[in-house]
């Protein structure tokens, strides 16, 4: 068990603290997915190493879900609030120079729901379809709320760029 | 499609670790402790749920039968509010409608002792899931966890034994929160749950009411018989006779008068795609009819009541879903039986009701009938709402002798109006 835990403890809070950002409650949400990972251990189908990480992953992904839906964090957000308007067709932004923490922070910053569209498409990699099913939202609330949640992240990777590099993108 | 950034985005925190919170390790360690000196969590949790499941589906058939066989007077009131707590209790309990995997409830048990026994595997399995002490107050009315070294059978009796408890009180909370706990445990199929929902209404038909000249009847042959009467009569003349000797050469109407219908019902509707639903259940209809013959002084009246249990069947469209509102459309039938049926006929003779007849009438035929309908629903949360269907039902001409509001106006107006709970 130990091993398992030091194996993935690390890695594992990167992907609860994508969703869930205060650290109290991410400290809950890994403690209630290493339980549910320990006590039904025998039950998964060791398919090699790749699996055994996606599997872990999923857990964390489902509880810090579960999480928020409980603490009713998603609600003002997925209904299709009126947002501000937003400028279309920027540049990509720079992310190479963008250590890794500070992407990783900055995702924490954006608003629940789009912080969890986001991940869930972007590193979890589901279709709108799926995330539509697990969040109970529309197909096309999730598209615009990923399309959304791009923009605004792109928008702080480029303030982060211009307040250390003292250069706007290029 | 992928911007190149996304992708830059995506391979920078692909492996990225952050520092577990300080003191994660003991704490798993404790609980696994904690949790080893009980049994297994999961299986704890998956076997409370198939207790909520048996003895929801208990219930539900208790009830069911339990509203078959009464013959109640005031039946406008009472279901209601019975099927209200019942919808309520097969939201918190059910997750599908399993019928087939529990036995019924032999006995006829108070139906309010086993709603609140159905209500408190739920709490219990509620209390399984730790961390969320800010909205279950409710669950704290619950007893602590029993070993459950029982069978399932053992703990079913165990828990509709204690009956006593009243139901928790908020139950909109425990019953979100009981949702999102099966969610999480079987986050891999959730769309099917999302798909189910529940709800439970009360409809109402319009009444109708005619005048004819003549003598008439609710049931065709029941006050002037079609085959000869038998032989041998008595002196004393039958009170039909002496109505009809007494009114001879004057005019005589009928009245008849159907009351408005009153049914109520559950449904379960199961979603096929983003648009298209299938939803069935189980109906209960009380109709009343009241006729008078004859004239003012000589005449009888009829007092007819007939309970219904019928199972509906339709297809709902939906047409624009928003946050508050839901429009849809729903075409479907419904099949009938006549489960129980009673006359009773006053003769009034010179004035003054000089005997009575009871009898049972007997619907024989299935009453089948189609409906369709515009649906309108308030969504007062993302889980529940109110709903009116508007619609038109047609009632076919099932050949019975009886006469039924479905008899005399077989094209009418109704409107179903409910609360529709969605897992």
């Amino acid at each position: 068990m130990r091993i398992l835990y030091d194996k993935y403890a690390g890695y594992l809070t990167a992907v609860c603290s994508r969703y869930v950002i205060c650290d109290e409650d991410v400290k809950d949400v890994l403690q209630e997915s290493f339980i549910k990972i320990f006590t039904s251990a025998d039950k998964f189908d060791y398919r090699g190493e790749g699996s055994l990480k996606a599997w872990v992953t999923r857990v964390v992904v489902n509880e810090s879900l579960c999480f928020l839906k409980r603490s009713e964090k998603f609600a003002d957000i997925l209904y299709e609030e009126e947002l501000p308007d937003v400028a279309e067709e920027e540049e990509e932004p720079s992310v190479s120079d963008v250590p890794p923490e500070v992407v990783h922070e900055l995702i924490r910053q954006l608003p629940a729901g789009y912080r969890a569209v986001f991940n869930l498409f972007v590193m979890e990699k589901k279709s709108h379809k799926e995330i539509a099913q697990t969040l109970h939202i529309k197909e096309n609330s999730s598209a615009s709320q990923l399309f959304k949640a791009k923009e605004l992240l792109a928008r702080k990777i480029k303030a982060y760029n211009t307040m250390n590099y003292g250069r706007t993108v290029d | 499609m992928e911007e190149q950034w996304i992708d830059e985005v995506r391979k920078k925190l692909e492996n990225h670790t952050v520092t577990p919170p300080p003191g994660l390790w003991e704490s798993i360690e404790e609980a696994m402790q904690a949790d080893k000196k009980a049994s297994p969590a999961p299986q704890r949790r998956r076997l409370l749920r198939h207790i909520s499941l048996w003895t929801a589906s208990a219930a539900a058939a208790a009830v069911l039968a339990l509203f078959v066989v009464r013959n109640s007077a005031s039946p406008e009131t009472e279901p209601a509010t019975d099927g209200n707590r019942l919808a309520d209790t097969r939201a918190i309990g059910a997750k599908h409608v399993a019928p087939s995997q529990s036995p019924i409830t032999p006995t006829a048990p108070q139906s309010d002792n086993l709603l609140a026994a159905a209500t408190k595997p739920a709490a219990q399995s509620v209390m399984t899931q730790d961390g969320d002490a800010t909205s279950q107050p409710a669950a704290t009315d619950s007893e602590p966890q029993a070993p459950v070294a029982k069978t399932p059978a053992e703990k079913a009796s165990e828990t509709r034994s204690e009956a006593a408890r009243p139901l928790p009180e908020k139950r909109p909370s425990a019953r979100h929160d009981f949702g999102s706990s099966l969610a999480d445990a079987s986050l891999g199929s959730a769309d099917r749950h999302s798909r189910l929902s529940l709800s439970v209404a009360t409809s109402n038909l319009p009444s109708a009411a005619k005048q004819d000249r003549g003598y008439g009847e609710l049931v065709y042959g029941c006050i002037f018989p079609v085959e000869d009467p038998e032989v041998g009569g008595t002196e004393d003349l039958d009170p039909v006779e002496e109505i009809v000797l007494a009114n001879q050469g004057k005019e005589t109407t009928t009245r008849t008068k159907h009351r408005q219908p009153v049914r109520f019902g559950l449904s379960v509707r199961y979603s096929l795609n983003d648009w298209l639903a299938i939803e069935s259940g189980v109906t209960y209809s009380y109709l009343s009819s009241h006729l008078s013959s004859g004239t003012d002084d000589y005449r009888y009246e009829t007092q007819q009541t007939l309970q219904f249990v019928g199972v509906p069947v339709k297809f709902s469209c939906r047409l624009w879903d928003s946050k508050r509102l839901e429009v849809y459309a729903t075409g479907g039938g419904m099949v009938e039986k006549c489960v129980a049926g009673k006359s009773q006929t006053d003769y009034v003779l010179d004035g003054k009701v000089a005997s009575t007849t009871n009898t049972t009438t007997k619907v024989r035929p299935l009453q089948f009938s189609v409906n369709a309908a515009a649906g309108i629903q308030l969504k007062a949360t993302s889980r529940l709402g109110v709903y009116a269907e508007p619609g038109v039902s047609y009632y076919f001409d099932n050949g019975s002798p009886v006469e039924t509001i479905y008899k005399e106006k077989p094209l009418n107006f109704n409107l179903e109006l409910g609360v529709r709970y969605s897992f």
